[in-house]
């Protein structure tokens, strides 16, 4: 069956969840998930800068097995933008508030250096 | 040059042990060959003594923590040589200060039970792959392969689930109410997504962040009652929701999910999106599933389940609901009828705004004190305040005080203390809040919301605000308490939606304005076939100078196509028994206006002259500026003009009795269908109307088109002769400074006696402008004329004049922006045509062109005036001229 075929009984649908959850699962595919909330109430907070700063950056260190993906609301409006990084074996990370600038340490000090900036971090907001 | 360094902490709390972590260092850098590479740098404290020793690897700035000598090998093998990173020595402020790093580990998300928005701010909404990864689409694989039908309705019913937008509705028994018949009748599933409460978006946050799930629930559900096609509702101010969910759905479609044979099964299923123009009643779902025509409420029964969309069977659910249905078909009714509270099973999604710290979307069982959301989950009051209120259920809601904070919340209890549950809107007020803030708030919405058609409601509800805005600005008397009670009884009492006895001028700008064409206007087609079927009634037809321009909209034909000789055509085969042009009776307006500005000149009465033939501006002349009523030109205007002379001249002509003469207008306007209702315009007599039913330009077309005529292949014909010759310069006031132009034509070869050598008056051509000015000189004497299209520039031209800022002798006034070529009777175009293409400018053009090509271009030298000034008015401005032609103005006085 070929990537984006025809669904057309439950064997076929068992490949596709199979063939998407290593990328849905860090602890599964191993490579680091990076989630930009993109919804409504995201890209009213500049959510689309920061996406886009998280994009720029990662090219520039060459971070090619980083998955950045965009995502629905979360539910925390008042910390949007809000990025979530998840490291394989680490669980996630919540980053609140992003701006661009944030965005660019943020690739830098924690995907690239392994540490994450504490005081971006939901836990530093609440 | 280095390329790196390795700088180890060697303050003086761990200095011993550093010192010989340092020396380590050294050595398995040496070892591993990387002297000349890099650097070790013994550094200072850093001050995070509690995880200590530290070591920073530069430039990357990784710290790890905790490191001990043997760990020195592992740092240099593994991230030095290899490039990766040693995993269990990285430094972690947080678990260093024992502080909360991810969002899972908040309170706010770990009191929440998320199953609506089980995959919002998870997945990827636009990866259909994602979804199904997080066992999407098992649902409908297990429904359609292990459930029946009725097994799928029996386990909504049996989960207890009920309708989340508002009213708690049992989901399974609406499904069950529709599910007769399957396969025998047609059937429709509709998803509800015209949120409108204030504050309440968990409907866009579903769709943004997971719309294969409202897919999917929507197929389940037109499996159970036997549908095969679905519609979303949802509202156009959600761009991002409608986006995402159309990428869902061509997803679902590429990957069989949608589609014939969903399955390999012989279920098939097709979904489609409705966008609403968000108003706020067409949430209510009797006034949704008519929103197409317009969105009113209609009296249950019948229920959309007997008769809904399209008069079929229907069940329409809304987005959170549908939001319920994969997890309680995959867990089970019995898993969902769990969670809740007795009578209110499962959760509820709330958006929490006010004053509270954590605002946002929460999910909660049923059954949740409103304490537990506040306190718990929603982090509090922010700055130690104290709890006054929670308002729920949207504006139809109310209050909980503070006393009832301990309720449960669900379905039952919220209605029992006095308020609902609504859609999930929860507004937290703190003792700092003021109750009549509050009442603010949601009399701006009202504001907001009003559609603006009736002014009770319209200007009742912003006089009311403004009240409110006195009392909260510490500046309100008794009295203002007197006259809320007085104002809001008054709005009650008058504001049924569309009863304009209003400072509305009818113009119809909103009609044509609604992106989703959900204002209509009054249709009296009925009224003129049943008068064209009367053999008894000699039925006249007359179109307005703008309509030749447009009409061809109304069958696809590009903006700015001429149409006049199908115009003419079309009307003969409906069975018309005179086929006319109101650009006659614009001939005839020239040739009496013309004559009364002259007259004004002479004797510098009255003036500026201002135009009266556009029934919009003449009504607001009359409520906002009365003082300027005496400018006004006395002149019908020319679809007056001509129906008056049809009912006088032409009847004797003709030997007809007027009262037999049914006379029919098209228009461009809305207006129009005022305007034939005033005060003096039945020149024939008290009772017969010079006009008996004015039409839009979109009613011909319907017309046309119900008589199934092919109106792009009719041949051009000519206007019949007795009312129907026109000069140039009655084309062009279908367009802003077109009657203006016609006039000057008339004006100036009167007064100098002389033909003009161009008759094109340029300054005051053109639909880009809203206030055109110019001078000329006529006969010696200077006029300075000025012509408006558009109220705002109306208003922005007399009050110049009316404060002596600009001195003018001639206006002309069209309320609608550009004139009659964009009036509110014209074809509806949608959306991206209106932003997009200059609509005025093209029709515009057709005018001025057709006036071009024409070698009758004054109305003077027009031989039917001429005819009807010799035989039957005598000379332009006589004592029958203005018995027949010319009218009276009123002030209208509105209180408020």
């Amino acid at each position: 069956m070929d990537e984006k075929g025809m669904v057309q009984n439950f064997d076929m649908l068992r490949a596709v969840k199979e063939r998407a959850l290593p990328r849905l699962d860090p602890e599964v595919g191993g490579s680091p998930r990076v989630v930009v909330g993109l919804a409504t109430c995201g890209v009213a907070a500049g959510a689309q800068s920061v996406y886009d700063a998280i994009a720029a950056e990662l090219e520039k260190q060459g971070l090619t097995d980083v998955l950045l993906v965009r995502t629905g609301c979360v539910g925390i409006c008042q910390f949007e933008p809000v990025v979530e990084v998840h490291l394989p074996h680490q669980g996630k990370t919540t980053y609140v508030r992003m701006t661009p600038e944030k965005a660019v340490r943020m690739v830098d000090q924690h995907l690239l250096g392994g540490n994450a900036i504490a005081e971006y971090t939901i836990g530093a907001r609440q | 040059m280095y390329r790196g360094y390795i700088m180890v902490c060697s303050g003086p709390n761990c200095g011993v042990t550093s010192g010989r972590l340092a020396d380590e260092f050294e050595v398995q850098i040496k070892l591993a060959g990387l002297r000349k590479e890099i650097q070790v740098i013994r550094g200072g404290c850093l001050g995070l003594c509690g995880s200590g020793p530290n070591v920073i690897i530069f430039p990357e700035g990784t710290i790890y923590s905790h490191v001990q000598n043997e760990d020195a090998a592992r740092i240099v093998s593994e991230h030095l040589l290899k490039g990766g990173r040693v995993e269990d020595l990285l430094y972690d402020e947080n678990q260093a200060a024992g502080a909360v790093r991810s969002l899972e580990e908040t309170d706010f998300f770990q009191k929440q039970t998320r199953i609506a928005l089980r995959n919002c701010g998870v997945i990827d909404p636009q990866s259909i792959e994602e979804y199904i990864a997080r066992d999407g689409y098992a649902a409908l694989y297990k429904a359609l392969t292990d459930m029946t039908p009725d097994d799928v309705i029996e386990t909504i019913l049996a989960s207890g689930l009920r309708g989340r937008g508002g009213a708690g509705f049992p989901t399974g028994l609406k499904w069950k109410f529709a599910s007769g018949n399957r396969g025998k009748v047609q059937k429709y599933v509709c998803c509800n997504a015209d949120e409108g409460d204030p504050g309440a978006f968990m409907d866009r946050s579903v769709l943004e962040g997971d719309p294969h799930s409202v897919i999917e629930a929507m197929a389940i559900a037109a499996y159970a009652i036997g549908a095969d096609k679905g519609y979303v509702y949802v509202r156009a101010e959600y761009p991002v929701a409608v986006k995402h969910l159309g990428i869902a759905i061509r997803q679902a479609e590429e990957r069989g999910l949608l589609g014939r044979h969903i399955f390999s099964t012989n279920f098939s299923f097709d979904l489609e999106i409705k966008l609403g123009a968000g108003a706020f009643v067409c949430g209510e779902e009797t006034a949704l599933m008519t929103s197409s025509k317009r969105g009113e409420p209609h009296p249950r029964p019948p229920f959309p389940a007997v008769k809904g969309l399209f008069e079929s069977p229907t069940i329409l659910n809304n987005v959170e609901t549908y939001a319920n249905i994969c997890p309680i078909i995959l867990n089970g009714a019995e898993w969902f009828a769990a969670i809740g509270s007795e009578k209110s099973k499962g959760t509820k999604v709330f958006a929490l705004g006010g004053k509270i710290r954590n605002t946002g979307l929460v999910e909660v069982p049923m059954g949740t004190t409103l304490r537990e959301i506040v306190e718990d989950i929603g982090g509090g009051i922010p700055k130690g305040k104290k709890f006054k209120a929670a308002q729920t259920g949207g504006p139809s809601g109310g209050c909980i005080p503070a006393s009832l904070i301990d309720t449960p919340i669900d379905y039952d209890n919220l209605i029992s203390i006095g308020t609902m549950m609504g859609s999930g809107g929860l507004i937290v007020m703190d003792e700092d809040t003021c109750m009549v803030d509050i009442a603010k708030f949601f009399l701006e919405f009202t504001v907001d919301e009003s559609c603006g058609k009736c002014t009770p409601c319209r200007v009742g509800t912003k006089r009311l605000l403004e009240l409110l805005n006195k009392i909260t600005e510490g500046r309100g008397t008794m009295e203002d308490l007197e006259r809320i009670e007085e104002l809001a009884a008054f709005i009650k009492e008058n504001s049924l939606c569309g009863l304009g006895q209003s400072a509305c001028i009818n113009c119809g700008q909103c009609i044509v304005a609604c992106p989703t064409g959900a204002i209509t206007t009054v249709v009296e087609t009925d009224e003129v076939w049943a008068a064209i079927d009367n053999p008894q009634k000699h039925v006249i037809i007359q179109t307005a100078p703008s309509v030749r321009a447009t009409l061809g909209e109304s069958f696809g034909m590009p903006a700015g196509t001429n149409v006049e000789g199908k115009m003419a055509a079309a009307p003969r085969r409906l069975g018309f028994d005179g086929v006319y042009d109101t650009d006659f009776g614009a001939d005839m307006t020239i040739m009496e206006e013309a004559t009364e500005f002259m007259e004004r000149l002479k004797t510098r009465e009255n003036l500026p002259i201002i135009t009266s033939c556009c029934p919009g501006w003449v009504k607001y002349c009359e409520e906002f500026y009365p003082e300027f009523l005496p400018n006004l030109s006395s002149c019908k205007s020319p679809q007056q003009m001509f129906g008056a002379l049809a009912k006088t001249y032409y009847a004797e002509k003709k030997g007809l009795d007027p009262r037999d003469i049914v006379c029919i207008s098209v228009m461009p306007c809305t207006a129009k269908k005022f305007e034939l209702k005033r005060d003096h315009e039945c020149a024939a007599g008290e009772g017969i109307p010079d006009v008996d039913i004015a039409l839009t330009t979109r009613a011909l077309g319907n017309m046309i088109k119900r008589a199934g005529l092919l109106f792009e292949q009719m041949p051009d014909e000519a206007f019949d002769p007795a009312l129907g010759i026109a000069s140039g310069a009655g084309h062009l006031f279908g367009v802003t400074g077109g009657v203006m132009e016609a006039a000057l034509r008339t004006a100036a070869e009167t007064l100098t006696g002389k033909e003009l050598a161009d008759p094109v008056f340029q300054a005051v051509r053109g639909t880009d402008r809203g206030i055109k000015e110019a001078e000329y000189e006529i006969g010696g004497a200077l006029v300075r004329v000025c012509c408006a299209s558009g109220i705002k520039n109306a208003s922005q031209v007399l009050d110049a004049v009316k404060f002596g800022e600009k001195h003018y002798d001639f206006i002309e006034i069209m309320a609608c922006p550009g004139g009659c070529v964009n009036g509110g009777g014209q074809p509806s175009q949608p959306a991206d045509m209106r932003n997009f293409t200059d609509l005025k400018g093209l029709r515009a053009k057709a005018l001025y062109d057709e006036d071009e090509s024409m070698t009758l271009r004054k109305s003077h030298d027009n031989p039917l005036v001429k005819q009807v000034y010799e035989e039957y008015l005598g000379r332009p401005g006589s004592e029958k001229a203005h018995k027949i032609l010319h009218t009276s103005y009123m002030v209208r006085n509105y209180e408020y």
